[in-house]
């Protein structure tokens, strides 16, 4: 459905000097910096998948995105989505797709969201019952009809998402890009728009491209991840394949009486690779991530309180956040 | 045919929602038209004084009666073709929202083409309809008779075309520049300028009314006007109708590979 190989997208950026000076010296050198965006990065989607895109701020998912929605060409490397080259037949591909990006909104400002409905119903040339029907299944999914003869610009930015949503998804498009879908949305409402793109995956065997800085939403949505980072692949797999190697991970906390005491600890680590067990303090606080699979809490517990006077104990699971942070970090390989 | 009809209907809701839009601010849209009725009615005074004080009963060429009409129908043209569309596109270049209308399947130009017929109607309505009354029915001002009226109507068409054109040209720039606020500024007076819109091209030396009727601003407002006054005939009738057709060619085929160049070119901003 998808296939991107060796995509590479280099800004040009004028280069600039700091301050009133330098920006006026700017205007009349010539010289550009390269800026990397995204680097010879290659997969490939089947029909009817859900991927989750994640990578840290700045990592170049939405250039991805902008690239495969056909808004911009890249440096190198190519894509097709269903068959077409986006940014060769954009409007071709356009037909196809539903795109929503999180911080912009393609509602009509100014006018009723039902406007918006209608108008996008003639620029797809929506059949006036598949419109019916497509409008009744996004209204019981994600309630617009409370909201649907406000003028947009009223809008909260729930409902504003809940409405670009449907927008995007009117003319039930074979591909979906959703870029930050949740930014900024309460639980009950990002449920709702979880729910509204499960079913759509469900119903009509959309592909779904989804990006997110809420990792829930990847839990709930997404069997598979593609990770960037710098622009460059970092991992393409299934969620459940991080979770087994990585899930292992439990961390424990002691609350230590003297802070100087806690800097003092050293657990012996004979025979253990250095990612199955990490210390660290903070304060009073210190700190133990370690593979239950290959070492006991107990161990652990015995020789922190034999170095130590412990007050408190606590025990958390790592969770698909920490280890997603630990690679944003390069803590974990891959 | 079907075709056709089917393509009005993709994007006639641009025209319509771009009038819907002007409505849901009606305080601001009154004072738009209010101010652009006062605009002519200061126009139609200072010619007013002009005309008393000057010893010879015609200037260039132009009775008061005739001025009288250049002014009106000279502003009413001009307000009814500049819709800003370069400035609506280096807005959405410079904030990034042209990626929302990018990723629908439709003719980017087109659908600008189609909010400037938005935009020209709820002004023929609002500003051009009551000058139109004002001259006609009040001052009895028609001096070419109702062929001149058929021919203002084919002429300032034309200019309608060109204008969306010219200012589709000057939009695609802030696709290499970003900002292109003081170019719109700079364009806007020399367009006011040269066009006609402020002063009729027959004041201006002989060299200078050659050269400006030869470039898009002439046939912008000064033609279709002076075809409402009757005072092109025969020969330079022909030749404005020309020069029109050629600009409407001339700046179609520059438009389109502007855009072929600047569409590669587009970084979407923001995200
Ligand atoms: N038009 C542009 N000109 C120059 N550099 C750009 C441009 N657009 C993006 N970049 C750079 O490319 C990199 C990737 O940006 P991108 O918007 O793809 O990140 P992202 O993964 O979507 O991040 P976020 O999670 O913050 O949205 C960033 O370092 C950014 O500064
Ligand atoms: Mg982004």
């Amino acid at each position: 459905m998808i296939e991107v190989k060796h995509l590479t997208k280099t800004f040009k950026l004028k280069k600039k000097q700091p301050g009133l000076w330098g920006t006026v010296r700017g205007l009349f050198s010539g010289e550009y910096e390269a800026k990397c965006a995204v680097e010879d990065i290659s997969f490939a989607i089947r029909r009817g998948e859900m991927v989750g895109y994640i990578g840290a701020n700045g990592a170049g998912k939405s250039t991805t995105i902008k690239i495969m929605t056909g808004i911009l060409a890249p440096s190198s490397g190519s894509c097709t989505v269903n068959g077409t080259v986006p940014y060769e037949n954009r409007q071709q591909n356009a037909r196809n797709i539903g795109v929503v990006f999180g911080q912009r909104t393609q509602l009509w400002w100014d006018l009723q969201l039902s406007e918006t409905f209608s108008i996008l119903k003639e620029i797809y040339n929506v059949p006036a019952k598949a419109y019916r029907d497509t409008m009744e299944f996004l209204d019981s999914v994600l309630d617009l009809h409370e909201f649907m003869t406000n003028p947009v610009r009223t809008l909260s930015l729930g409902q504003r998402m809940r409405a670009d949503l449907a927008a995007a998804l009117l003319h039930r498009p074979a591909v979906v890009f959703l870029d930050e879908p949740t930014i900024g949305l309460d639980v009950l409402v990002k449920e709702k728009m979880r729910q509204a793109i499960k079913e759509i995956n469900q119903t009509f065997g959309a592909t779904v491209v989804l990006t997110t800085h809420d990792l829930s939403d990847i839990e709930e949505l997404c069997p598979r991840i593609i990770m960037i980072d710098h622009g460059r692949l970092v991992y393409d797999g299934s969620l459940q394949n991080i979770k087994d190697r990585y899930g292992a991970m439990k961390m424990l906390k002691f609350e230590v009486k003297e802070a100087g005491e806690a800097r003092k600890i050293r657990l012996s680590t004979a025979g253990l690779a250095e990612q199955d067990l990490k210390s660290w303090c903070e304060g009073h606080s210190y700190f133990v991530s370690f593979n239950r699979h290959k070492l006991g809490i107990a161990e652990i517990v015995a020789q922190v309180m034999a170095q130590a006077e412990v007050l408190d104990i606590s025990i958390a699971e790592t969770g698909i956040e920490d280890i997603v942070k630990g690679i944003y970090r390069n803590e974990l390989a891959l | 045919m079907k075709r056709i009809f089917q393509r009005f209907r993709t994007y006639w809701p641009f025209a319509v929602s771009e009038i819907q839009m002007v409505m849901s601010y009606p305080a601001n849209y009154l004072m738009f038209v209010f101010g652009g009725i006062m605009t002519t009615f200061v126009t139609y005074y200072l010619w007013l004084a002009v005309f008393k004080s000057s010893p010879t009963a015609t200037l260039a060429g132009f009775t008061l009666q005739q001025m009288i009409a250049y002014v009106f129908v000279s502003t009413m043209t001009s307000s009814l073709i500049s819709v800003g569309t370069d400035q609506k596109i280096a807005r959405e270049v410079r904030d990034g929202s042209i990626a929302m209308n990018l990723i629908k399947p439709i003719r980017y130009r087109i659908m600008y083409l189609f909010k400037a017929i938005g935009n020209f109607l709820h002004q023929f309505v609002l500003i051009a309809l009551p000058l139109l009354f004002i001259l006609i029915a009040v001052l009895h001002l028609m001096p070419g008779g109702i062929t001149a009226v058929g021919l203002y109507v084919f002429s300032f068409s034309l200019s309608f075309v060109i204008q969306f054109l010219f200012d589709n040209l000057f939009g695609l720039v802030a696709f290499f520049t970003i900002n292109t606020w003081g170019l719109s500024v700079t364009k806007n007076v020399v367009v006011a300028f040269f066009s006609g819109a402020v002063i009729p091209l027959a004041f201006f030396p002989e060299w200078l009314q050659r050269t400006l009727l030869f470039f898009p601003f002439g046939s912008m407002v000064y033609t279709p006007t002076m075809f409402y006054l009757g005072k092109f005939a025969g020969l330079q009738a022909a030749a404005a109708i020309l020069t029109q057709g050629l600009w409407v060619v001339l700046l179609g085929i520059l438009n389109h590979w502007a855009w072929t160049k600047a569409v590669k070119r587009l970084t979407i901003l923001g995200g």
